[in-house]
């Protein structure tokens, strides 16, 4: 898996052969639309917009511009944060029929999916099409919680409901221990509620690598957050993961698995997009492994991110 | 003995719905599993479930082979009444699964009469693959039933540990509506054709099980009055019948006696199958006719016409314990008729 | 950023009660059951409580290995034999469950689902108590399995064959081929419901069908009589059940509503959010006829020097464990300079008694007034009513409120925030005061404005109540307003010239509205409000107490070693109050409490019930 990280305005010039489909997800965020804008419109075939349907109301213009920039190419796509077999079906739905079309070449923007929406469409992608001939972006963002001090930022808080994604259940068997694998991000407060609802034998605590290019500026905060929820579970075990490459951490969290053995899994990711590829590559490879989903109560719609202009771009094969 | 060949009414309603209307739209042939199970039953199991019970616990039981599962799939069918005109009665798939629940309800008999009723689940090991793999509808029509008689967990009310309703492959299906009408067509099947009448007659059956056998021959017709919301039994008694006392376990019972007995637990049954029966069925009143004779040949009319009607009627009243007690009009014992009879041959 | 492995471990840290030794367990733990009589003894029960009063940690103690080392005696010996199925979010839940619903097989498929885990905890927990593998018992467990647990799984269809155990001279051995059964048909249904993920269309389930009644309940009658067995019932320790999906629940009530529990007994463990008491036929469970209750926090916050003695003894333990020798009360020192001027106060009060005193002795004065005073003039001394302090070992247990959680956690993050003020070298044998009333500041505000914005957010899920999502919605609405207006009106008693100034409670002089009710018990759920009884108004009976979550001291500015007093309110004043918190709270304040409610002392012969 390559990940290779560059400017928007390089992006129109990828993909000369055109893009059969492009798939990205509607968002309160304005990022949502950086990868479309900068795609060379003309030489897309066909687009899926996805949206949750129960955030309509916070999405403001987002969705009629993408779906302007596309036109008649457009098919929208209605997802619900609250309804994991509505994401589903109507992804799978869809990508069946694009897949019919004699769709191949795939580029998906991931930026805004929730994390589940994306664990979701990452496993029926890998089912309808080829995965090499599928591109990922995810749009950085210059800065999380804008304006706040790094002690105080936040993207979401609380914890409705919790639940295994679907797809991704595990194969758990009722005498083994639980070992939750958490991917600690800004979140520290729904890190620690996640840790007290499910109560597990074994914890292991993931920080961001701070040497990762590109980590830098997100790091002080995360490191906040990871040391409050320290604080309350000290006995947990720690290690490092990589924000920003997949394939690398697919392997931490396998190693993390094997150095506790036979012990029902879940990892449950609070940090970046594509360390929550990773996530999703282990446990795609390795089907014991559940992955869960904390529904957050409330998101920081107002100042969630300021998009920057660089994008991450991840390709297999 | 029923042929395998010569179908009932239920079956051939089944037999003629087209697949799509079951579970899984087509995909699975419910006539040839419906053929060829009922065919094992009727070749394979039902021949030999009076005989082992004699054997093994030495009672000679009233008929438990496939002509009774034949009686209770008819009175089932009769129970609904017309379910092609009001679909709400019965679906194809829930036809499905009471004849197999029927076929299975007595088949525990193999391993004795004790506990018979979860006992099916041993016996029908074996036919699993024949009606398909399914253990969601197996355990469905099985669990349907183990309610129809018995006790679960020491509870009577069997039918209430059922859900009310479950889905099989996206068929929702009745489960304690068809435990309710399996266990009063079960109730209801205790008919002249399940009786050893020519045993009987030669006083050749064991004593215990007389007065079993002396009812079910003398039960001539059993009939379920839809526009009164009835059903409707009638009963011939000769002389003999009335006068003699026949054998119960280690007792010694008169017919009438036995009749009241009997009729006051299916008024039971009635009431408590009801409950589960109502959204789609009313009957609400058992007749009981006795026509008590003379002569065994009945010509003319009988010595003696006792009626009665079981029903709830007025505030409810727990109390009530007896045929006696819900029709107090009704002046008839075992005795008072035996009596009169008596009477009537010196008069 | 790994921490450093010198570093004093923090003897406040959270740990599963499950994953204790036995030793440890029975070390932490302090006997409730004087109280939980019901808990310990034959019959059906639930025990409702938030997370972290205390239930897992009750389960532990009754698991064998525990009973074992308090009674010193065998397995065969004890009165019970308990076994812990601990339901974690999404052992259980899974989402691809949902594909069933109103489709395939909901009830059977979850009932078998529940069933084997169940069931593969059961000999999961008796493999591990190491039974003497005699002659005897080895001759049992081999025909149990074969005559019990083989037969009863081909009786509900399974036509494998078992495997071997690994030596035939263990009993081990023997339970953990049964585990390891158990574990197979559970994992045997996550392979069919894999199946379900992004397919519309059901397959077959070809698997065998465990239920309760036909395969749970005989299995373990008949287990009961294995040699090494006591004669005692079992008993199902069912924790943390809110997180069985709605069929699941229902299933489990069913299991409730059979008369089995002379032989099983079913314990459920709930976090107030159980989803139904209905069963899967539809009729409900009621208590006590089916089931005994009960409510850990009412019983806690209506004895609360058990309590304390309790978290103290905890506290004790935990220090002792992690090698610092201190006290709880040395190890969480009040505010010094605060005390001497608030025991300054009580001797002003002491030498004023005999002539405006209002109390019988003076020591009743100085325990009612001297506290409120200060905080008052603290209040009035340039409005720097935040300056009082909330530090001290006997505050933090009162604002507490009756869940151990609720010390235990503040603490963990006060060692930590300690800590990270000493040098590595230093090791933690004390809590600074200000350290304290921060951590214990900060959490009261976030329960107060963080914690309902969340409260606010969440979703109804079960579609039963999805029409009353709205109203659920205002009435959340409403009791942030109750809660607002219940701190402010016993902030105003606290500063107020009142006989009685301490007050944290209310009760109703008349019956409260269905709507005002389901507050309250909103308010109860959430654990802003906890429920207690009291004598009512007349005298001719009792009446709920709603007392206020000393929690939320900090926020209000009360003082939380307040009990004395109560006051009785009307329904017409609480709607009033709710409707306009801002407007009422400013009149109570222009006016004084007493002109809107009256002021109730408990007496020393009544009891909080």
């Amino acid at each position: 898996m390559r990940v290779s990280q560059l400017g928007l305005e390089d992006i129109k010039s990828l993909f000369p052969g055109g893009v059969d489909l492009f798939v990205c997800s509607v968002s309160f965020e304005n990022r949502c639309r950086s990868i479309a804008e900068s795609l060379d419109l003309t030489n897309v075939r066909h687009a899926l917009i996805a949206e949750n349907e129960n955030h309509i109301d916070l999405h403001g213009n987002n969705a009629a511009i993408l779906a302007r920039l596309f036109d008649n190419r457009a098919r929208q796509v209605f997802l619900d944060t609250t309804d994991p077999l509505k994401t589903a079906d109507g992804l799978e739905t869809a990508l069946q029929d694009y897949a019919d079309l004699g769709c191949r070449k795939i580029v998906v923007d991931i930026t805004t999916f929730t994390h589940e929406g994306f664990l979701i469409v990452f496993n029926l992608l890998r089912r309808h099409f080829d995965p090499s001939e599928v591109s990922y972006f995810y749009a950085g963002a210059r800065e999380y919680s804008v304006g706040a001090k790094d002690s105080e930022k936040w993207l979401s808080k609380g914890i409705g409901e919790i639940r295994s994604v679907l797809g991704y259940s595990g194969r758990f068997l009722p005498s083994r221990k639980l070992h939750l694998i958490t991917l600690v991000g800004f979140e520290h407060e729904r890190v620690n509620e996640l840790i007290r609802r499910y109560e597990p034998s074994v914890i292991s605590l993931g920080y961001g690598e701070s040497a990762e290019p590109g980590a830098e500026y997100h790091h002080p905060p995360n490191r906040i957050g990871y040391s409050r929820v320290k604080a309350v579970y000290a006995n947990a075990r720690e290690f490092s993961f990589y924000c920003y490459d997949p394939e690398r951490t697919k392997q931490i969290i396998q190693a993390q698995v094997q150095e506790v053995p036979r012990t029902n899994v879940i990892v449950a990711a609070f940090n970046t997009k594509l360390s929550t590829m990773g996530v999703a590559l282990a446990a795609l490879e390795d089907d014991s492994i559940q992955l869960c989903y904390a529904q957050a109560l409330t998101y920081n719609y107002s100042a969630y991110s300021r998009a920057g202009d660089k994008a991450y771009l991840i390709e297999e094969g | 003995m029923r042929k395998a060949s010569k179908r009932l009414p239920l079956e051939e309603w089944i037999l003629a719905q087209p697949l799509k209307n079951f579970p899984g739209g087509g995909k699975y042939d419910y006539h040839s599993r419906l053929s060829s199970a009922v065919n094992y039953f009727v070749t394979k199991i039902h021949p030999y479930v009076e005989t082992s019970v004699a054997l093994r616990d030495g009672l000679f039981l009233t008929g438990h082979g496939v002509n009774h599962v034949s009686t209770v799939i008819r009175r089932a069918g009769e129970l609904v009444g017309d379910y092609t005109a009001n679909p709400n009665r019965l679906t194809p798939y829930e036809a499905f699964l009471l004849i197999m629940a029927a076929h299975s309800h007595d088949v525990g008999l193999l391993l004795g009469r004790k506990d018979h009723e979860t006992n099916a689940h041993k016996v029908l090991t074996g036919l699993i693959n024949l009606l398909g793999k399914d253990m969601v509808e197996v355990r469905a029509f099985l669990r349907i039933a183990q309610a129809h008689g018995g006790k679960i967990n020491e509870d009577k009310d069997t039918i209430s540990s059922l859900p009310p309703s479950d889905y099989i492959s996206c068929e929702k299906v009745r489960l304690q509506y068809l435990a309710a009408l399996l266990r009063l067509a079960d109730e209801l099947a205790d008919d002249r054709e399940r009786s050893g009448e020519e045993l009987l007659e030669h006083g050749l059956l064991p004593p215990h099980s007389e007065v079993h056998h002396a009812y079910a021959s003398r039960l001539h017709s059993v009939v379920i009055d839809h526009s009164e919301r009835a059903i409707l039994l009638n009963f011939d008694l000769a002389k003999s019948d009335a006068i003699r006392t026949f054998g119960k376990g280690t007792k010694k019972v008169l017919l009438l006696d036995e009749i009241f007995s009997r009729t006051m637990k299916m008024h039971q049954e009635r009431m408590y199958c009801m409950r589960f029966l109502r959204e789609a069925i009313r009957l609400d009143t058992i007749f009981v006719t006795i026509d008590v004779f003379l002569s065994p040949e009945k010509p003319g009319p009988p010595f003696q016409k006792i009626s009665y009607k079981l029903e709830e009627k007025g505030y409810p009243d727990i109390s009530a314990k007896s045929v006696h007690d819900l029709c107090p009009d009704l002046k008839w014992t075992g005795s008072a008729l035996k009596q009169a009879l008596r009477q009537s041959a010196k008069g | 950023m790994p921490t450093n492995p010198q570093v004093q471990p923090n003897p406040f840290t959270v740990q599963t009660p499950e994953d204790l030794e036995a030793r440890d367990a029975i070390e932490l733990f302090v006997d409730v059951f004087t109280d939980f009589a019901k808990v310990r003894d034959v019959g059906h029960c639930m025990v409702n409580g938030p997370r972290g009063c205390g239930k897992s940690m009750m389960f532990r103690y009754l698991l064998p290995d525990c009973q074992r080392l308090i009674h010193r005696c065998s397995l065969g010996e004890l009165p019970f034999v308990a076994v812990l199925a601990s339901i974690k979010n999404t052992d259980l839940n899974l989402t691809e469950l949902k594909r069933l619903i109103q489709r395939h097989a909901d009830i059977v498929l979850n009932e078998h689902f529940l069933t084997t885990y169940v069931a593969s905890r059961i000999f999961h927990t008796l493999a591990k108590l190491e039974i003497e593998s005699s002659g005897k018992n080895l001759k049992a467990i081999r025909a149990f399995i074969e005559e019990v647990f083989v037969s009863r799984l081909r009786l509900n269809g399974w036509s494998g064959s078992l495997r071997k155990p690994r030596t035939r001279t263990s009993v081990t051995s023997y339970l953990v081929s049964i585990r390891e059964m158990c574990d197979a048909l559970y994992a045997e249904v996550i392979s069919y419901v894999k199946h379900l993920s992004f397919s519309k269309e059901i397959d077959r389930y070809e698997g065998p069908l465990c239920g309760y009644l036909d395969f749970l309940y005989p299995l373990l009658e008949e287990a009961r009589k294995l040699p090494f067995m006591p004669n005692g019932p079992i008993y199902l320790l069912m924790d943390d059940a809110d997180y069985l999906n709605l069929v699941q629940t229902k299933i489990l009530n069913s299991w409730i509503s059979t008369r089995t529990s002379a032989c099983v007994s079913i314990k459920v463990s709930t976090q107030l959010r159980y989803k139904t008491f209905a069963t899967v036929s539809r009729t409900p469970i009621a208590s006590p006829h089916d089931y005994h209750e009960i409510n850990i926090t009412d019983l806690y916050t209506t004895s609360r020097s058990k309590y304390l003695l309790r978290v103290r003894e905890i506290v004790k333990k935990r220090l002792r464990l992690a090698g610092i020798q201190a006290s709880p009360d040395s190890f969480f020192p009040c505010d010094e300079q605060q005390e001497m001027e608030i025991k300054k106060i009580g001797e002003e009060i002491r030498a004023t008694w005999m002539s405006s005193g209002r109390g019988f002795r003076p020591s009743d004065d100085v325990t009612r007034y001297a506290r409120p005073t200060y905080i008052s003039r603290l209040a009035g001394r340039r409005k720097a009513g935040s300056t009082y302090s909330y530090s001290g070992f006997d505050q933090l247990v009162h604002i507490s409120s009756g869940l151990i959680r609720y010390f235990l956690e503040p603490a963990a993050i006060m060692f930590n925030d300690q800590q990270s003020k000493e040098s590595s070298a230093t090791s933690v044998i004390r809590i600074e005061p200000g350290v304290q009333d921060s951590t214990i500041r900060n959490i009261a505000n976030s329960l107060m404005m963080d914690e309902f914005e969340k409260i606010f957010k969440e979703r109804e899920d079960q579609a039963e109540i999805a029409n009353l999502r709205d109203k659920r919605l205002k009435r959340k609405r409403d009791l942030h307003k109750l809660i607002r207006v219940l701190g402010g009106v016993f902030r105003q008693k606290l500063l107020s010239d009142d006989s009685e100034r301490r007050v944290f409670s209310i009760a109703f002089s008349d019956t409260p509205d269905l709507e005002i009710t389901a507050i309250l018990t909103l308010g109860v759920q959430y654990g802003y409000l906890h429920r207690s009884t009291i004598g009512n108004k007349d005298g001719t009976g009792r009446t709920a107490l709603y007392v206020l979550t000393r929690r939320l001291a900090p926020y209000f500015g009360l003082d939380p070693t307040s009990f004395a007093g109560y006051l009785f309110v009307t329904n017409e004043r609480i709607r009033e109050a709710i409707e306009n918190p801002d407007g009422f709270l400013r009149r109570v304040r222009d006016r004084g409490p007493g002109k809107f409610f009256e002021e109730r002392q408990l007496q020393l012969f009544e009891r909080e019930r």
